[in-house]
């Protein structure tokens, strides 16, 4: 006996597809065309009534292979009792009760076929095999459905995770975002108040949106010293931010060992070796300090890494640069940072500021530098503008709008 | 269309010397088959057809239910005014509808289409 396979009947489409299988096995094993069709048309019949029993009902297929003959048969079983069948009879050949291995009833259906030429090869059984099991079109579409909705569901579970995940993207940008503005509001709460005399010392300080490294600062170092300085450390970020205040601070506390913090070359020298860049997260930073007495109005400043403060004085045909020649802060130890020295007249302005007063940068490029920012400082020679005010609005003017992509600071000092 | 069967294989239908040709090519599930009678009266009712020719040349197998199915349809179509006719029937189908005890008195059949067409012509 060759078991070709087991054809289910569930629905009611299971008729058109039982005997359109039956058609074609018999057809393919060398049936006669009516009489494969009334076979087929037999088993469609049958399945019909199975189906209406209600109870899951099957047609299995097998084969005997009887030397000259070939015996088909297509063995119907199912939970409910068989259904009527008499009217079939002169359709379906030999049609007779039968049972199976494990005792159960079956209605079988048989056909006995000429055996084929070159008997009952191997290939034509595999084809039979694979025409009875061969599923339906709606069980492919039923199965494409049910891909499809998972595939959907996966989906849907997709959209849910990116969408979480967006969610907490956004959360942790917003939480950075206020940890920046949290962090730019204290370093400029680190500024001190503005002071009038006997000099007259103001500032402008405007963050980046990403936080720099800028931090300002003044203070009387004694009775007669007045400090002033500009810190712009390397990078953005909270980091660099960090480490401004921690150097604003060391020069506030006057807490460099052995310096005499009226020593801007001093302040230097130790400032640079106390901040090497490799132990400070490979941050560097400029810095334009200054001490100025009133006693004498002598300016002593020193510089690393930073570009010059403007001196207007009255009577003078240019502003002065005050040029500081030392390398940047953090990068080799043990340099020097020479101190230059000037007297300062009645009436005179000073500007210290960070380089994002003059590198703006618009539509990716380069838009004001520090020549043209000279040629500008050089047209407030007579007005009575603050020096402060008018740079930051002519930078704002420059760049069209009033967002900076660094830190913007300034420090006006009057000197009476 | 329906979009509920967008899925089902529709039977194709053209008018021929004002009668309606409907070609069967496809397996006759119970679906396919309500779909069919509604499309075929549909068209008789628009097209005015003075006959329904129902080839089956294309159809292997008709069991007693699909033929009852094509029997109400094609009797309905009748009183829509259209005459039917079937052409085409295959021997096995002949055989097994008439083991079954299938009566074809409501309709003719032809063995081809262009016989179908003559018989409605000499009938006028």
């Amino acid at each position: 006996m060759i078991e070709l396979g087991t054809m289910q009947i569930r629905d009611e489409e299971a008729p058109v597809q039982i005997r359109v299988k039956v058609l074609g096995l018999l057809v393919s094993l060398g049936a006669d065309e009516v009489l494969a069709t009334r076979v087929a048309t037999a088993a469609s019949e049958l399945s019909h009534r199975y189906q209406l029993l209600g109870a899951e009902s099957r047609c299995r297929c097998v084969l005997h292979n009887e030397y000259s003959s070939l015996l088909v048969e297509f063995r119907f079983t199912s939970a409910h009792p068989h259904p009527e069948t008499t009217d079939l009879e002169g359709i379906a050949g030999v049609m007779r009760m039968g049972r199976n291995g494990t005792g159960t009833d079956e209605l079988v259906v048989q056909i006995k076929l000429p055996m084929p030429r070159d008997g009952l090869s191997k290939r034509a059984i595999a084809r039979g095999r694979e025409r009875i099991l061969q599923r339906s079109r709606r069980e492919l579409m039923d199965e494409l459905r049910a891909k499809n909705a998972e595939l959907e569901a996966y989906n849907e579970t997709l959209e849910e995770t990116v969408a979480e995940r967006t969610r907490e993207l956004t959360h942790a940008n917003e939480q950075m975002a206020r940890d920046l503005s949290a962090g730019s509001e204290y370093v400029q709460g680190l500024i001190p108040d503005p002071i009038e005399e006997p000099v007259r010392v103001d500032w402008r300080y405007i963050p980046s949106s990403s936080l720099g490294g800028d931090t300002i600062g003044y203070h009387w170092i004694d009775d007669d010293h007045l400090a002033l300085y500009l810190i712009d450390v390397t990078g953005h970020g909270l980091d660099s931010a960090l480490l401004a205040v921690t150097v604003m601070n060391v020069l506030r506390a006057g807490s460099l060992a052995g310096v005499d913090m009226v020593d801007p070359d001093r302040v230097l020298f130790a400032l640079n070796n106390s901040f090497q860049a490799h132990h400070h997260g490979m941050k560097f930073f400029t810095i334009w300090y200054g001490v100025y007495q009133p006693s004498t109005r002598e300016l002593v400043w020193s510089g690393g890494g930073h570009h010059p403060s403007i001196l207007i004085s009255p009577g003078t045909e240019a502003p002065a640069m005050l040029e500081a020649t030392g390398p940047l802060i953090g990068a080799v130890e043990d340099m020097d940072f020479p101190a230059e020295r000037c007297t300062v007249a009645p009436g005179s302005r000073m500007a210290i500021f960070s380089d994002g007063v003059f590198e703006i940068i618009r539509d990716n490029d380069l838009v004001w530098t520090w020549e043209g920012l000279v040629e500008f400082v050089d047209t407030l020679r007579g007005a009575k503008v603050p020096l402060a005010d008018a740079l930051l609005q002519e930078a704002e003017r420059i760049k069209g709008d009033a967002s900076f992509d660094d830190d913007v600071s300034i420090i006006e000092a009057v000197f009476p | 269309m329906n979009s509920a069967h967008s899925d089902i294989d529709r039977v194709p239908m053209q008018l021929v010397q004002g009668c309606l040709v409907a070609s069967v090519q496809v397996e006759l599930s119970p679906e396919v088959l309500h779909v069919f009678q509604q499309d075929l009266l549909e068209a008789v009712r628009r097209t005015r057809a003075r006959a329904t020719v129902l080839d089956l040349s294309g159809v292997s197998i008709l069991d007693s239910r699909d033929f009852r199915s094509i029997e109400r349809t094609l009797e309905m179509a009748s009183l829509l005014g259209a005459q039917p006719l079937l052409v085409g029937i295959r021997p096995g189908i002949a055989a097994s509808l008439s083991e079954l005890g299938a009566q074809c008195a409501g309709f003719a059949a032809f063995s081809t289409l262009e016989r179908a067409l003559e018989h409605l012509d000499s009938a006028g």
